[in-house]
C-alpha cells in the first residue's frame, strides 16, 4: 500500500458513467473521483468491466455520462499482452521512440537516443536490448519495454491493464516493484487493473472492486483489504490464506432472488432483507463505500 | 529486410530444379537488359519494331543473316525474341506495380476503415474476380483500343482485386493487435500507422502472391497479344510472332520446312514460363506452412 | 429435401442474378468511358460513314447520353429481353450471332470436359496406385509440363504436328464437303451440334468428319487444363489409401479393385469437384484461345474478332454470355456438392 503523499486535487471525475454494448451494460453507475498522485487499483473477475473502465478513461471507448478532466492530461497505456502490444517488425529502440516522435514531435536523433538510454536503464534493462526485436527477448523484458515506452514522454496518467497477468509469478513481483519505483520517482497518477487483489494491495492507494460492470466496494486500500464490507470482496480476499486475518467460511451459493442487488445470486449472506435493497452504494465511512444492505 | 531476401535466394539455390530455373531466368534477364547490344536496334525511333530483311512473303530458314530464321514478310525471329523479352519484362513489371498500388490502397482502406466502404470495395472485387480474367481483359482492351499501354491497364484492372483481398485480410488480422491501438491512442496519423505498423506486417503475403503471379501475368499478356489485342503489327512481341506463325500454318502453305517459325518462338516462350514455374513451385513450398 | 439443403440452394440461386447485375453494371460503366458517337456505331447496320446528324439521331434514339444510372436500368431491361445491339463483325444482331456461335463452343467444351474427368480420373488413379513408380512419374511430370505451358503454345504445337507436318487433322469445325452439304440443304442442322445432327441425319461420314475436327482443339484444352484434376485425384487417392478403413478392408480380403470402385472413388469426389470448379476459369479462357488457334467458329473466336475490331457491343455480348456460362457452371458445381456431400444435407 502506498501512502498518498501530497495534498490532492481531483484531476479526473467520472459521473454516472455507463458503457453499453448491444444489449448489456459493460459498465453502469460508475462514479469515481481520481485525485492527483493516487494509485487506483481496480479489481474484478473477467467480465467485470475493468478493462472497459480502463479504456474508457483512456478515451478509446464510447460512454454515456460524464468524464471531467481538471486540465489537459497526458495518458499512457500499458497492455496486458506484451507480444501483442509491441510491433514484431520494429526494433526496441523504435518502439520506445515512437511516442517521442508522434506525441512530442522530437526529431533530433541525439535527443531521442538520450531519452531512450535513460528510460531503458530506469526499467532495469541492459542497453543492448535496444537493437533487438521483440521475438528475441523474454516476456518480462517485453513488458519492461512496454513500460519504458509509456514513461518516456513523462505522462501524467499511467493506465495499466492487467500488465502482470501474462507473466511468470516471479517476474510479476519484479514488475510491481518496478512500477512502484517509477511512481515514486515521477509525478504520476496510476490506474492499475488486476484480478489479483493482493497485487493491488501492494501498489494501490485506493481499491475499487468491480462486478458485472458495477462498483461493489471502493475505499482506501488499507480499509478494503483489512476491513472488507462487501461479501464479494471477502470472497476475493479469501482466495489466499494468510495468518494476518481471520478466515471466513464461505460457501458457494446459487440463489434465486428477486432482489435488485446485482450480487444476490451468488451471495453467501443473502436473505429476505436483501429483496428490498435498491442496489445503491452505501457509505460505510468517509472514504469507504459498499453496495450491500448489510453494512 | 535484406537478410530474409538473401536467405530466400540461398534456399532456392539449394533445390536442384529451382537452381536451373534461376539460371534460365537470369539468361532472360540478361537478354532483356542487354537487348540493344545483342540485337542492334533496327530503327532508332522505336527499337521494338522488328527487323525486316525484305518483304517476300515466304519464311526463311535460319541462316547467318538471321540466326532464328524469319517469319512470313521476313520478320527476323531472333530480333523479335530478344526485344520481345525486354517488352514482356516491361509489361509485367508495370502491371505488377500498378495492380499493387491500386490493390494496396483499396485493400488498405477497406481493411482499416471497415464499414460501408469495406463492403463496397469487397463487392467490387468479388464481381471482378467472378469473370475469367482473360475474358474481362479482352473486354477492357476492346473498349480502350489497341496499344501496349492499354494492355497494361487492361491486365492491371483484372489483377488488382486479388492483391486487395489478401492485403485486407492481413490488415484485419493486425488491426486488433494492441500495438495498433497504442499508436491510435497516442494520436498517430493514418500514414504513420500504415507506414510503420500495417505495411511491414501485412505486406509479406501480398509479396508472395505477387511473385507467384509473375508467370500468370506473362501468360495473359502474351495471350492477349497473340489474340491481336496489344502491340501494333510488326512489333517485337512474342504473342504476335506466334500469331504470325499460326497464320502461316493455317494458310496451308506450310510444311516441315517451315516448322522453325513455330518451334523456335514456342520453345523460347515455354522456357521462360517454365523457369518461372520452377522457381514459384519451390517458393510455394517454402511459404506454404506460413500461409495458413 | 432437408431444410438445410433448401436454404443452401436458395442462397446460391439468389446469388446468380445479383452477381449478374454486378457484372453487367461494371461492364456498362466501363463501356461508357467511350464517347456516345462510338457507341452509336453499334446500332447501325450499314457500312457507310454516318453524318453527324445521323449519329445524333441514333444517340437520341438509343439513349446514349445522360444520367448513367437511369441508362443502366433501361439497358439492363433491354439486355434481359435479349436485345444486345448490332454486331459489326458478323453483320447481324448480337443475339443472333451468339445463337449462331454458341453451339460450337458448347460442343467443344463438353467434348473437352468429358475426357478431363474420365481420362483425368483414370490417370490420377493410376498414378496413385503406382506411387513413385514409372507410370506415376510419367503422368505427373507430363501433366505438369503441359499445365505450365501457355495454352496457345500447346495449340500451335499440336497444329504444327498434326496439321502442318502430318496433315491428318485439320482446323475449323468441318471440312468443305460438309459445308457444301449444309449450304445445299443436304445436311440439316437441327441443333447445331454437329455430332448430334449427324446422328439425326443418319450421316456417318459427317459424324467422323466432325470428330476428326474436334480432336485437336479438345486435346489442346485437355492438355492445358487436366493437370490440376489429375493431381488432386492422385493426392486424394493417396490420402484415402493411408486411412484405417482401407487397411481393414484389405485385411478382410477384398480386392484392390473392389476397394477402389466401392469406396475410394466416392470419397475423393468432393475434392475432385472442388478442383473441377476452380478449373472452370482456366477452361473458359483456354476455350477462347483454342477457338482462335483452330479457327473454331464459336463465341470465343467471335469475341476475339470483335475485340480486334473494337466492336464493343459484340464484345459486351460475348462477356455477358461467358459470365452466364460461368455462373451456371458454378451452380452445377454447387448442386453436385449438395448431392455428394452428406454434411450439407444435415446442416
Amino acid at each position: 500500500m502506498l501512502e498518498c503523499l501530497e495534498k490532492q486535487n481531483e484531476i479526473i471525475t467520472l459521473k454516472n458513467l455507463s458503457v453499453r454494448y448491444k444489449n448489456f451494460y459493460a459498465l453502469k453507475d460508475i462514479n469515481i473521483s481520481i485525485k492527483e498522485r493516487e494509485v487506483i487499483g481496480i479489481c474484478g473477475e473477467s467480465g467485470s468491466g475493468k478493462t472497459t473502465l480502463c479504456k474508457t478513461i483512456a478515451g478509446i471507448e464510447k460512454y454515456n455520462g460524464e468524464i471531467k478532466f481538471l486540465k489537459d492530461l497526458k495518458f499512457e497505456f500499458i497492455f496486458q499482452d506484451p507480444t501483442s502490444s509491441l510491433n514484431p517488425k520494429m526494433l526496441v529502440k523504435d518502439i520506445i521512440s515512437e511516442p517521442l516522435i508522434v506525441r512530442e514531435r522530437i526529431t533530433k536523433r541525439e535527443v531521442i537516443c538520450e531519452k531512450i538510454k535513460k528510460v531503458v536503464a530506469e526499467v532495469g534493462l541492459d542497453s543492448s536490448i535496444i537493437e533487438k526485436y521483440p521475438h528475441q527477448i523474454s516476456g518480462g523484458q517485453k513488458q519492461r519495454v512496454a513500460i519504458a515506452r509509456s514513461i518516456v514522454c513523462e505522462p501524467d496518467i499511467l493506465l495499466c491493464d492487467e500488465i502482470t497477468s501474462s507473466l511468470d509469478i516471479s517476474v510479476q513481483a519484479q514488475i510491481l516493484n518496478l512500477l512502484k519505483d517509477i511512481y515514486e520517482k515521477r509525478n504520476l497518477t496510476m490506474i492499475f487493473v488486476s484480478h489479483d487483489i493482493f497485487a493491488l494491495y501492494y501498489i494501490s492507494t485506493t481499491i475499487i472492486v468491480l462486478y458485472k460492470g458495477m462498483i461493489l466496494e471502493k475505499g482506501k486500500a488499507d480499509e478494503v483489504i483489512k476491513n472488507p464490507k462487501h461479501p464479494y470482496t471477502k470472497i476475493l480476499i479469501s482466495s489466499i490464506l494468510t495468518t494476518e486475518r481471520e478466515c471466513i467460511d464461505i460457501e458457494v451459493r446459487e440463489n434465486k432472488t428477486k432482489s435488485r442487488c446485482i450480487f444476490s445470486d451468488r451471495c453467501f449472506i443473502y436473505d429476505k432483507e436483501c429483496d428490498s435493497f435498491e442496489n445503491e452504494l452505501i457509505n460505510v465511512s468517509d472514504t469507504h463505500y459498499a453496495r450491500c444492505i448489510k453494512v | 529486410m535484406n537478410r530474409p531476401l538473401s536467405e530466400l535466394i540461398k534456399k532456392l539455390w539449394k533445390n536442384k530444379k529451382t537452381k536451373y530455373g534461376l539460371i534460365i531466368l537470369t539468361v532472360y534477364i540478361a537478354l532483356a537488359l542487354f537487348a540493344p547490344l545483342i540485337a542492334k536496334p533496327y530503327r532508332q525511333d522505336n527499337p521494338y519494331i522488328v527487323k525486316q530483311h525484305s518483304f517476300s512473303p515466304i519464311p526463311q530458314k535460319p541462316s547467318l543473316k538471321a540466326p532464328f530464321g524469319t517469319t512470313q514478310n521476313q520478320y527476323d525471329i531472333f530480333y523479335a525474341m530478344v526485344w520481345g523479352t525486354r517488352l514482356i519484362f516491361k509489361i509485367t513489371i508495370k502491371v505488377i506495380l500498378i495492380s499493387l498500388l491500386i490493390g494496396l490502397v483499396l485493400g488498405g482502406v477497406s481493411g482499416y476503415y471497415g464499414g460501408l466502404i469495406d463492403e463496397v470495395i469487397m463487392r467490387f472485387t468479388d464481381i471482378i474476380l467472378s469473370v475469367p480474367s482473360l475474358i474481362l481483359a479482352i473486354f477492357v482492351s476492346a473498349v480502350l483500343g489497341p496499344g501496349i499501354e492499354k494492355v497494361v491497364i487492361a491486365i492491371s484492372f483484372v489483377w488488382w482485386p486479388a492483391y486487395a483481398r489478401i492485403f485486407r485480410s492481413e490488415i484485419l488480422k493486425i488491426k486488433s493487435m494492441d500495438f495498433i491501438k497504442y499508436s491510435q491512442m497516442i494520436g498517430a496519423g493514418i500514414f504513420w500507422i500504415f507506414r510503420k505498423h500495417i505495411i511491414p506486417n501485412a505486406i509479406y503475403n501480398v509479396m508472395i502472391l505477387a511473385s507467384l503471379d509473375i508467370a500468370n501475368i506473362v501468360i495473359i499478356a502474351s495471350s492477349l497479344s497473340f489474340l491481336g489485342l496489344g502491340s501494333p503489327p510488326g512489333y517485337a512481341d512474342w504473342g504476335q510472332i506466334i500469331s504470325l506463325s499460326r497464320n502461316w500454318l493455317i494458310s496451308g502453305l506450310s510444311s516441315i520446312e517451315y516448322s522453325h517459325i513455330v518451334l523456335i518462338p514456342s520453345v523460347f516462350i515455354f522456357l521462360f514460363v517454365f523457369s518461372l514455374n520452377l522457381i514459384t513451385e519451390t517458393l510455394r513450398d517454402i511459404f506454404d506452412p506460413r500461409l495458413g | 429435401m432437408y431444410k438445410g439443403m433448401k436454404k443452401f440452394l436458395i442462397r446460391k440461386i439468389l446469388f446468380i442474378p445479383l452477381t449478374f447485375i454486378g457484372i453487367t453494371m461494371i461492364l456498362f460503366f466501363i463501356i461508357n468511358l467511350l464517347p456516345p458517337q462510338t457507341l452509336a456505331l453499334a446500332y447501325t447496320d450499314s457500312d457507310k460513314e454516318l453524318t453527324k446528324e445521323e449519329l445524333d439521331l441514333i444517340i437520341e434514339k438509343y439513349d446514349l447520353k445522360g444520367n448513367i444510372l437511369k441508362r443502366y436500368g433501361k439497358w439492363l431491361l433491354k439486355t434481359l429481353k435479349g436485345d444486345l445491339g448490332y454486331s459489326q463483325v458478323s453483320k447481324m444482331k448480337v443475339i443472333d450471332a451468339i445463337k449462331k456461335y454458341l453451339p460450337a463452343t458448347i460442343e467443344l467444351t463438353i467434348f473437352s470436359i468429358i475426357p478431363i474427368f474420365i481420362i483425368g480420373n483414370l490417370l490420377g488413379l493410376t498414378a496413385a496406385r503406382n506411387k513413385d513408380g514409372l507410370s506415376d512419374k510419367i503422368i505427373s511430370t507430363t501433366s505438369s509440363f503441359f499445365y505450365s505451358m501457355p495454352s496457345f503454345i500447346i495449340g500451335i504445337l499440336l497444329l504444327l504436328i498434326f496439321y502442318g507436318i502430318f496433315g491428318v487433322l485439320k482446323p475449323q469445325r468441318y471440312s468443305i464437303t460438309t459445308e457444301i452439304m449444309i449450304s445445299q440443304g443436304l445436311f440439316k442442322t437441327y441443333t447445331n451440334f454437329m455430332l448430334i445432327d449427324s446422328i439425326l441425319n443418319l450421316n456417318p461420314s459427317v459424324f467422323i468428319d466432325s470428330l476428326k475436327h474436334l480432336i485437336l482443339p479438345s486435346l489442346s484444352i485437355f492438355l492445358g487444363t487436366s493437370a490440376s484434376f489429375i493431381k488432386i485425384t492422385r493426392n486424394s487417392t493417396l490420402e484415402e489409401l493411408n486411412k484405417d478403413y482401407v487397411r481393414t478392408l484389405r485385411a478382410k480380403g477384398l480386392s484392390e479393385n473392389y476397394i477402389f470402385q466401392k469406396h475410394i472413388r466416392k470419397n475423393i469426389l468432393i475434392p475432385q469437384i472442388t478442383v473441377g470448379g476452380l478449373q472452370m476459369i482456366r477452361l473458359l479462357s483456354g476455350v477462347v484461345i483454342t477457338e482462335t488457334i483452330f479457327d473454331w467458329p464459336g463465341i470465343g473466336s467471335f469475341g476475339v474478332r470483335a475485340a480486334r475490331q473494337l466492336d464493343v457491343s459484340s464484345v459486351m455480348g460475348f462477356v455477358i454470355i461467358v459470365s452466364i456460362l460461368f455462373l451456371l457452371g458454378n451452380l452445377i458445381i454447387d448442386l453436385l456438392y449438395v448431392y455428394f456431400d452428406p454434411r450439407i444435407k444435415y446442416e
